[in-house]
């Protein structure tokens, strides 16, 4: 009862419609700037952060968390249409968002996209309202070893994700294991692979890599073929997912909100990891796992979803013991 | 041959990253040093390149490159994107950005002179705009302060 009075309060405080038209605006700017490759919902929030300093301490939150909210759903259009994920934790929409968009069906993959952030988020917070002082107490007691196998369980669940040849697949989880070696050891402050360079004392960003990896790659793929761009150009039909999809899609939606929820709480455990989990446990869950990476709806949501949850869980450990979940 | 070379290379990256690892120490008296984990990395990395290497000497792997324009195409797109990487610290986003886009425009499009300037122009002053004024982003800048 205390949680739902709690709530009551909050919806007191935050429906007027000052508030409600900074969340729209906020929700608004946060997409326009999650869009742009690159600028993820952190320097979104550091770049338009000087907007709050004239409104209420209320407004001011209201207007921080939809951008943030905003953002983080805005790396997945480009992602979908594009190939080219806005974020890192968006690295996964690319897998079956964009083949949906090749194969006509961007609006759909939109559409799911959008209404499972809602749906999960929403979820998220409902939550986190009755439960995140219990689940924030049990996981702020997460120490390295937790996190080390957290951490292992990320790695396992991607090299499960690899359809290709398993023995590459490795090859290049070791590689990355060596490019986020770059820079100073966190624990040591000893520099590796640094060779003197000031500028890779810093380490080398993962957006970076993604983009390059991601965008790079698809531009020379386009370039080779003479094709003028695999923007989707067509005018975007069908948002509103079928019936088909919503039956392909409802359970995923609800795994990765669960999931996305539980490793929110975790600090370190952000939504790229969640992103990357959630969607190896879809493809084991799946009947046809084959079709994961090809255009499967059900790749969408298993991404898209747990990169939303994270936010209400992540500000649990951040409210409780000024620690963030997420970076 | 390619693959093979490919496949030597990720040999000899995963040799170096490990020895260097090692000069790092692996463990100590309070528990993993720096070097365990590249260490491991290098390890693996050079393991599954003799995998790889063995395999690719018994299957017929041929990769598929571009040939002909298509590896120009390719080629030109790699250039200009080092060109901008290098001459960025030197002439600033704005300079550098304008010039990779024409010679991209020109080469890779095969885009007419004034289409490619005109286009690359805009371009650039949209984004310096986007990015620079509205966003706040410190883009890097030239000797002429933009």
């Amino acid at each position: 009862m205390e949680a739902i009075g709690g709530l009551l309060t909050g919806f007191g405080v935050i429906l007027t419609l000052d508030n409600l038209f900074f969340c729209f605006l906020g929700s608004l700017i946060g997409t326009l700037v999650g869009v742009l490759p690159g600028v993820g919902p952190l320097a979104a929030l550091a770049l338009l952060l000087p907007i709050t300093f004239t409104m209420t301490p209320v407004g001011g939150m209201v207007m921080l968390a939809s951008i943030f909210y905003g953002a983080m759903y805005g790396g997945s259009t480009t992602s979908i249409l594009l190939n080219i994920p806005g974020k890192a934790a968006s690295v996964v929409t690319c897998l079956d968002g964009h083949q949906m968009a090749k194969q006509g069906r961007a609006g759909a993959a939109l559409g799911i996209a959008a209404i499972g952030s809602f749906v999960a988020g929403t979820l998220g917070v409902i939550v986190m309202t009755f439960f995140a002082p219990t689940i924030a107490a049990v996981a702020i007691r997460f120490g390295p070893p937790e996190n080390f196998a957290l951490m292992v369980l990320g790695i396992v669940c991607t090299l499960f994700m690899i359809t290709g040849s398993p023995v590459k697949g490795a090859l290049m989880v070791a590689l990355g294991f060596l490019t986020a070696a770059v820079g100073i050891d966190v624990v040591n402050g000893r520099e590796r692979f640094t060779f003197g360079s000031v500028d890779l004392s810093a380490g080398i960003e993962l957006l970076a890599v993604v983009i390059g990896l991601f965008g790079v790659t698809e531009v020379l793929s386009n370039v080779e073929r003479v094709v003028k761009s695999t923007l989707v150009a067509e005018r975007i039909r069908g948002l509103w997912p079928t019936l088909a999809d919503w039956r392909a899609s409802w359970r995923p939606m609800l795994r990765g909100s669960g999931l996305g929820f539980l490793l929110g709480l975790v600090p370190g455990g952000g939504p790229v990891t969640a992103s990357f989990m959630s969607y190896a446990l879809e493809k084991r869950l799946s009947a046809h796992p084959d079709g994961f990476g090809k255009g499967a709806i059900e790749g969408v949501p298993a991404r898209n979803r747990p990169t939303t949850p994270p936010l209400p869980a992540a500000s649990s450990p951040c409210f409780r013991s000024a620690f963030p979940a997420t970076r | 041959m390619f693959e093979r070379a490919l496949n030597a290379f990720w040999i000899l990256l995963g040799a170096a990253a490990a020895a260097y690892a090692w000069t790092l120490g692996l463990i100590g008296a309070s528990g993993p040093e720096s070097g365990l984990f590249p260490f491991l990395a290098g390890l693996i990395i050079m393991g599954a390149g003799v995998v790889l290497l063995l395999r690719s000497a018994s299957e017929n792997t041929a990769p598929d490159f571009p040939r002909g324009d298509a590896l120009w195409r390719v080629l030109g797109v790699i250039a200009g994107l080092a060109f901008m990487a290098i001459s960025i610290p030197f002439l600033g986003f704005a300079v550098a950005g304008f010039i990779t886009m024409v010679i991209l425009l020109r080469t890779v499009e095969k885009s007419s002179w004034w289409f490619s300037l005109a286009l690359a122009l805009v371009a650039i002053v949209v984004v310096v705009w986007l990015f620079g004024r509205i966003l706040g982003m410190a883009l890097p800048r030239g000797p002429w302060g933009w």
